[in-house]
């Protein structure tokens, strides 16, 4: 049980609006940094390795960044899929890694770490890599949110006086 | 093996998901690591429920 009437002070300091989004920025690319930058050293390792672990259970199950079709007008247009790509790019780091990966496959690459990167539709279980590709973009956004919020946004909205277990 | 990796990755998956939503809620280590096993708890409890009854469908089925 914890003691509401003597929360524990959030490791992650005030600053000012500039350095907060720098704080996020490097959150966004690498999910863990921005709290490891910002001191908060337990949390910052502790999403480093649950999300990335998501990300690359993903990438071994065949899953891959699939640009939609933009297009309302086209026949192959999807809503779904529009959505997915987005939450996905919340994993700003992962995104760019998989964006060129499938460029230098497409370009002829053999490698295989090109190969993992750039995902593979084929696999069976390849459409619950994306999703677990989409899950590590979606957690990454709510850390990210949340490091703002503590740094420059709203305090109240991290409420470290919260009852964990409730 | 692609079975044993659908596992590790659905537990790995609700693992994270559970560390995530007990962020905003704990203050320090010890209520996020009890809040996070909470968590995990009730995903592994409700998926756990959900095989079973898969598991009881087929088997009468």
């Amino acid at each position: 049980m914890s003691d509401p009437a003597t929360p524990a002070p959030g490791p992650v300091p005030r600053v000012a609006r500039p350095v907060a989004l720098a704080w996020c920025a490097l959150n966004w690319i690498v999910p863990g940094l921005g709290y490891f930058a910002a001191g908060d050293r337990f949390r910052g390792a502790a999403l480093f390795l649950l999300i990335n672990g998501v990300l690359v259970a993903g990438y071994a199950l065949g899953g891959h960044f699939l640009p939609p079709v933009w297009r309302v007008g086209a026949p192959n247009f999807s809503i779904v899929s529009c959505l997915t790509y987005i939450l996905q790019l919340f994993h700003g780091g992962a995104w760019a890694l998989s964006a060129f990966s499938m460029g230098i496959v497409e370009r002829g690459s053999q490698a295989a770490a090109a190969g993992f990167f750039a995902g593979r539709p084929g696999m069976p279980y390849a459409d619950l890599g994306a999703f677990h590709l989409l899950a590590a973009g979606a957690m990454n956004y709510l850390s990210t949110v949340r490091l703002y919020d503590e740094a420059a946004g709203d305090p109240s909205l991290v409420d470290d006086s919260a009852e964990a277990s409730a | 093996m692609t079975g044993f990796l659908f596992v590790a990755a659905a537990l790995y998956l609700t693992l994270a998901i559970s560390f995530v939503l007990a962020l905003p809620q704990a203050g320090d280590r010890r209520q996020l690591a009890r809040a996070t096993m909470v968590l995990w708890g009730k995903f592994l409890a409700g998926l756990g429920g959900v095989a079973a009854v898969v598991g009881l469908l087929d088997l009468f089925s």
